[in-house]
């Protein structure tokens, strides 16, 4: 079967067909490689690859719509698809204009340093989020005014919620 | 001996006391919140309770509920772990009043070294070194700022009453102070209930060397050598090691610092395991900075180099048993690190990443100990500290450690939640790290280089067939054919590991 590979913003396709337990693989992308491999599945989200003599425990998760992969040296995130899926991914454009800023992950607002309408510099903290007993400062990506403030002193967040907008 | 003990305590620490108890055949009492009904401590526990809501006010900092808890599951002894109680003379104290034993020093001893200018008098008394700063809290704007002015910039601001870091400053002129005092002000009000902060001079490029002591309730006092934790973020240790490469260059700083840390401990009549921390400079001037009455996070390093297991003598001592070693005894052999295991992202400031560990496999081995409280399948609460595990190695020198560690590390997998394990890769190949040339501000400016480990092809080779393979053992009718139905995959994937 032929997969088409996103790690890290780099596309590959990978061409695998498997007889008797050896995988013929052909890698093509910002790396090629081909040979042959030996996949063996030995635990639920647990394989160990050997390519040529070298040997390899990969483990893997599901993360949304990626894999997670841990190998001895590395954790990466990679998305696998049918390589006959054209849909791509759009890549998010740079933001220009109104900047959304939204709560990294659960936590409570404990303070808010700007408000409606304030000025406010790149860099500039503008929110105080407390998460798992740490205080952190959601600063300014940009040089703006303060817009659209979503959430209120003592409120609960949730993990992307909005929280303000800078224009 | 107890015949029974409460841990007032979660996570890795609870693990670690109730480990203990087992070996003692002393029956131990978990105590949960609801966030913590699956925990690790509460399946390891021969008895749990549960203690009221997640947040830690209404669960592990509830000291009424705790002490109800006890007499309930008729325990004799509680024992704090590390944050939340361990440091509330009111709880030990609370705890003596009910007629049960508190696991670390008098409530006394407690109250006197809990306000870190009341320990920095008892210091100075002691004729121990300390920082130059203000010896109380400061009152207001115009005090910090003549105080910073006699001192001399850079300063940092502390939290009186804190640890941990939080409340706390560095403060590199005027301009910054008004700002900085407020924000540390209320940070230590949060986390400490009380706003009260002091000042000092900031040494530049210190090292954090702290002292473990060990006191019985009949006099008997003796030191166990250094720890180095210079290795923070954000005043947070991460690596702490013993022996401290600047005692293996200056192997005098040992019996220096040490006695020093027993002069201040003996002037509280300190018993129980407690630990004094010092600020070295680079030639190995040291100054006492505060004492942790209770055990503390990294107190495995110690037990690899003296052999000396301290939670099992937290027991002993606290149940009336007198020391039975004496200085003369204590050997330090080999060298021990450790690294703490944090659900965090190094790449994003360190922030904490809950959620749940899709897969947990722990590194064993020679030499090899992980006080860990997970286990692939929990999820890694909000609500708490998000410490997963303390890796520690033992090895001959601090080069074979370094090694083991390396080795170890490269064994340890954590899966669905970002950790900072892949961190300690990086800091064991720094050259700066390597020769012991250590200072708190180490780890950012390792981060600050951003340098990133040449990755083996062949091994990203392994990965993606891998990862192929698995998609290829699905059902043929599950791969993707468009972004939608990946989504509705992938979320049906989530719904099968749950």
């Amino acid at each position: 079967m032929k997969l088409r590979i996103e790690v890290d913003g780099e596309e590959y396709t990978l061409d695998i067909h498997c007889e008797a337990g050896e995988s013929e693989y052909t890698l093509r992308g910002a790396y090629a490689a081909a040979g042959l491999a030996s996949v063996a599945q030995v635990s639920p989200g647990v394989f160990s690859i050997l390519l040529d003599t070298r040997s390899f425990t990969v483990r893997l998760a599901p993360k949304g719509e990626e894999l997670e992969v841990w190998t001895a040296t590395e954790r990466r995130f990679i998305s696998v698809a049918d390589a006959r899926d054209r849909s791509g991914k759009s890549k998010r454009a740079a933001a220009a204009g109104p900047v959304q800023l939204c709560a990294q992950m659960p936590g409570k607002v404990i303070k808010l340093l700007a408000q409606n309408g304030t000025a406010v510099e790149a860099g500039q903290g503008l929110i105080v989020v407390e998460a798992m007993k740490m205080q952190n400062e959601v600063k300014s990506p940009k040089g703006g005014v303060v817009s659209k403030i979503n959430v209120r002193e003592g409120e609960t967040v949730a993990a992307g919620q909005a929280l303000m907008m800078v224009e | 001996m107890f015949r029974k003990v409460l841990i007032a305590n979660r996570g890795e620490i609870a693990v670690r006391v109730i480990r203990c108890l087992r070996e003692m055949r002393i029956p131990s009492v978990a105590v949960f919140s609801e966030a913590d009904r699956a925990s690790l401590h509460v399946q390891m526990a021969d008895e749990a309770l549960c203690i009221g809501p997640p947040p830690s006010s209404e669960s592990y900092l509830h000291a009424g509920r705790i002490i109800e808890a006890a007499q309930k599951s008729g325990a004799e002894a509680i024992h704090p772990g590390y944050g939340f109680l361990s440091e509330n003379a009111a709880f030990a104290r609370a705890c003596s009043d009910a007629g049960i034993k508190f696991i670390g020093p008098a409530w006394q001893s407690i109250e006197q070294m809990g306000s870190k200018t009341a320990a920095r008098r008892i210091a100075i008394a002691g004729g121990a070194p300390v920082v130059p700063g203000t010896e109380h809290g400061i009152r207001d704007y115009e005090e910090a700022r003549q105080s910073a002015l006699e001192i001399g910039y850079p300063v940092l601001l502390k939290a009186s009453a804190g640890g941990g870091g939080k409340g706390m400053r560095r403060v590199d002129s005027e301009y910054e102070l008004l700002a900085a005092m407020r924000e540390a002000s209320s940070e230590a009000e949060r986390a400490f209930g009380s706003g009260e902060i002091y000042l000092e001079k900031l040494i530049e490029r210190p090292r954090h060397i702290e002292i473990q002591v060990l006191g019985d309730e009949h006099g008997n006092l003796i030191h166990l050598g250094e720890r180095e934790c210079s290795i923070q973020r954000r005043h947070q240790k991460v690596i702490e090691e013993c022996p401290s490469p600047l005692v293996l260059a200056k192997p005098e700083l040992r019996t220096q610092i040490g006695e020093a840390a027993l002069r201040i401990a003996r002037a509280v009549s300190y018993a129980n395991a407690g630990t004094l921390e010092f600020l070295a400079d680079q030639h190995g001037h040291f100054y006492f900075l505060e004492m942790n009455t209770r055990l503390q996070v990294e107190h495995p390093v110690t037990e690899w180099v003296t052999g000396i297991d301290l939670v099992r003598w937290q027991i002993r001592i606290a149940a009336g048993e007198p020391l039975t070693l004496n200085q003369q005894e204590i050997r330090w052999t080999g060298s021990a690190i450790e690294c703490r295991a944090y659900a965090e992202d190094p790449e994003n400031n360190f922030f904490p990443s809950p959620g749940t560990i899709a897969q947990y496999v722990e590194p064993s081995g020679p030499g090899v100990r992980v006080d860990g409280g997970v286990y692939a399948g929990w999820t890694v609460p909000i609500e708490y500290d998000p410490l997963l595990a303390k890796l520690s190695v033992w090895a001959e020198s601090r080069s074979a450690a370094i090694d083991r560690m390396r080795r170890a590390v490269s064994e340890y997998c954590v899966l669905g939640i970002t950790t900072n394990l892949r961190l300690f890769a990086g800091i064991f190949a720094d050259p700066m790290f390597l020769s012991g040339d250590l200072h708190t501000a180490f780890l950012d400016a390792f981060m600050r280089q951003g340098r990133i480990a040449a990755s083996d092809p062949v091994e990203f080779v392994a990965g993606l067939i891998a990862a192929a393979s698995s998609e290829s053992s699905r059902p043929a009718a599950a791969v993707a054919v468009n972004g939608a139905s990946g989504r509705w995959r992938a979320c049906g994937r989530q719904e099968l590991i749950r």
